[in-house]
């Protein structure tokens, strides 16, 4: 008789870790799309051993929802002498944005509330396939990144100054290609990959 | 023009921007692990990072493809530790080395297409014989086994045994770091049981047991990925000597040996990130040779000369994705005929490759050479190639096949 209810709450349980380790996606009228990724990530060995190296570990984010393509990318480094994680992304937007968080706990809490966009605009399906690879980080190929992104934002004008329809078509698929096409220069130290279901904000 | 110089500072400042973002740190120390038969010296050295300089990461991960582009490791990672005063550090770095011994197997099958010419005296008189197309079909096996023991700090001895038609036993020295210079030096003696099978009435089967190669190579690093290497052979060849045959009117061949020396001083950019498969990087190789070559004297007496041999070699491999690379290069060679090759290919790791389990490879290569002969003849003819490549710390199997056909003749 026990033994009914107690496997009932282990399916629970274990239904909400699966779901905890799930990315969570967000899809708004514009047909934009925000991912907020698991803080697993940050506990699995191999990624915790990177972390841990002194050393720039990347986490490339790479989205498909229907047609449409995006990504965003992730960068930590953790500073020895100043003990705390430096973090910057640069998102499908050409959005770049750098924090500074003081422990692992902070960067755990910082990653897993997190909104990424992903997709600028023009996603008509909510379901997501989400790619991450995490792999090992040269500078370098950041600063290709920014001088690249750059050019793109030069040809065009500006990305953000362009009506949302060209934004989602030429601009963010070139901005797409920086941020994973520079990436994937290195074998990667884990991947993930899952298949979402946004929740649509009407 | 001004609309160009605003563009250009547009461009440039953020990736000045970014390089100030690019954290430079300082190496106090270097502390390897994971060596129980190399030298850790020799893996510092061939870092070509020095105590008390200061390095970005790009440096840092080209410094650990140096690494990887040693032949007894297979894999390197770095790690940086606090050092004795704030902003120093301790380069930790970890490798996973090859074991002392190691085996290398390869079967290569190959099918060429031939034009061969019909014997004029078979044909009817005042035809002239076509060209008849066959594809002859060969397959070589190669068998290496060899060891590598280290000698104190900088020197390793390599003794290599190859085994197929014609056996190749060799022992050789690497000095690294020679002079705390990071250059190197490599010694090695040869001794190759060559046989040349004959031609029934034209020369006799020829075998030499006592054939002795030596072989002496410097490599001196002049950048983090640019060196000059400088090397020489001493090789012996055959030189066939016609002498009047029992057949009157006819001749027959004899071989005799010639000692022939080769210099080569080459230049090297590698930034690839490994010897044997790599996956990405830029390889570029520059070298002049002066091939010495015999041949026999109108007296029969052999005679020596001189051949400059120029060489461009470029391979770029680009990866497309995690366990998926493209290769590209253009080879330019001028020894009397000029040669241009541009090949392009394609290579997979079959499972995601580790240390434990090593790599499992598909390759598949196309290339097309163009040649001009000196008088002006040009030909160009194509080859695809494909096969599977396993290595892991004990060696590397290879089972490749090539077509090497659709020729052009001018």
């Amino acid at each position: 008789m026990i033994r009914r209810p107690l496997l009932v709450l282990a399916a629970v349980a274990a239904l909400a870790a699966a779901q905890q380790a799930m990315p969570t996606a967000v899809l708004n009228r514009r047909g934009a799309v925000t991912l907020t990724l698991p803080s697993t990530i940050l506990r699995s060995a191999e990624v915790k051993k990177h972390l841990g190296s002194g050393l720039t570990t990347a986490f490339v984010i790479q989205v498909e929802c229907g047609e449409r393509k995006g990504g965003a990318r992730v960068s930590v480094r953790y500073d020895l002498w100043e003990e705390s994680y430096l973090v910057r992304t640069i998102d499908a937007t050409g959005h770049e944005q750098s924090v500074k968080l003081p422990s692992e706990t902070k960067l755990a809490e910082w990653w897993s509330t997190t909104a990424l966009p992903v997709i600028g605009a023009g996603a008509e399906t909510s379901r997501l396939d989400v790619r991450v690879h995490v792999l090992p980080f040269s500078a370098r190929e950041e600063a290709e990144t920014k001088r690249w992104l750059s050019r793109i934002l030069t040809s065009m004008g500006s990305v953000k100054e362009a009506p949302v329809g060209k934004r989602n078509d030429a601009g963010a698929a070139k901005i797409l290609d920086v941020i994973v096409s520079t990436s994937i220069q290195r074998r990667p130290i884990i991947e993930y990959q899952w298949t979402v279901e946004a929740r649509t904000e009407r | 023009m001004r609309k160009f110089l605003i563009s250009l500072v547009l461009v440039l400042a953020p990736a000045g921007h970014a390089a100030a973002q690019d954290p430079d740190f300082l190496i106090e120390r270097f502390a390897v692990s994971g060596v129980r038969y190399a030298s850790p010296r020799i893996i510092v050295a061939e870092s070509r990072l020095r105590e008390g300089r200061s390095y970005s990461e790009s440096d840092l991960a080209a410094a650990i493809g140096r690494i990887e582009r040693l032949p007894f490791v297979v894999f390197a990672e770095f790690r940086l530790e606090k050092g004795t005063v704030p902003g120093q550090y301790v380069l930790a770095i970890s490798i996973v080395e090859t074991k002392p011994l190691f085996v290398s197997a390869r079967s290569y099958s190959s099918w060429v297409s031939t034009d061969t010419f019909a014997d004029p005296a078979s044909l009817p008189a005042g035809e002239m014989p076509e060209p008849q197309t066959s594809v002859v079909d060969y397959r070589n096996d190669f068998l290496t086994v060899g060891g590598r023991w280290f000698v104190g700090a900088r020197g390793v001895v390599h003794v290599a045994a190859e085994l197929q038609r014609e056996d190749r036993y060799s022992i050789g020295y690497t000095h690294y770091d020679v002079f705390g210079t990071r250059a190197s030096i490599t010694g090695l003696i040869a001794y190759q049981n060559r046989h040349i099978e004959g031609l029934p009435g034209v020369f006799d089967t020829w075998e030499r047991k006592d054939d002795l190669t030596y072989q002496a190579l410097a490599s001196v690093p002049v950048t983090a990925n640019q060196s000059i290497r400088a090397a020489w052979l001493q090789a012996s060849q055959p030189v066939p000597r016609s002498e009047p045959s029992a057949v009157p009117g006819n001749f027959r061949y004899t071989l005799d040996p010639a000692e022939v020396n080769r210099y080569e001083l080459a230049w090297n950019y590698d930034t690839t990130n490994d010897a044997l498969f790599p996956t990405r990087g830029t390889l570029v190789t520059a070298s002049a040779a002066e091939n010495e070559f015999a041949f026999a004297g109108e007296s029969g007496a052999i005679v020596r000369d001189q051949r400059t041999v120029l060489s461009v070699t470029t391979d770029r491999f680009i990866p497309i994705t995690a366990r998926q690379t493209m290769t590209g290069g253009v080879d330019l060679h001028r020894r009397g005929l000029d040669e241009v090759r541009a090949h392009a290919g394609y290579g997979a790791s079959l499972w995601n490759p580790n240390t434990e389990r090593g790599d499992f490879r598909f390759e598949a290569q196309i290339d097309r050479t163009w040649l001009r002969g000196p008088a002006g003849a040009r030909t160009a003819v194509s080859s695809v190639r494909t096969g599977l490549a396993f290595r892991n710390a004990w060696g590397l199997l290879r089972l490749d096949f090539e077509y090497v056909g659709w020729r052009d003749r001018e």
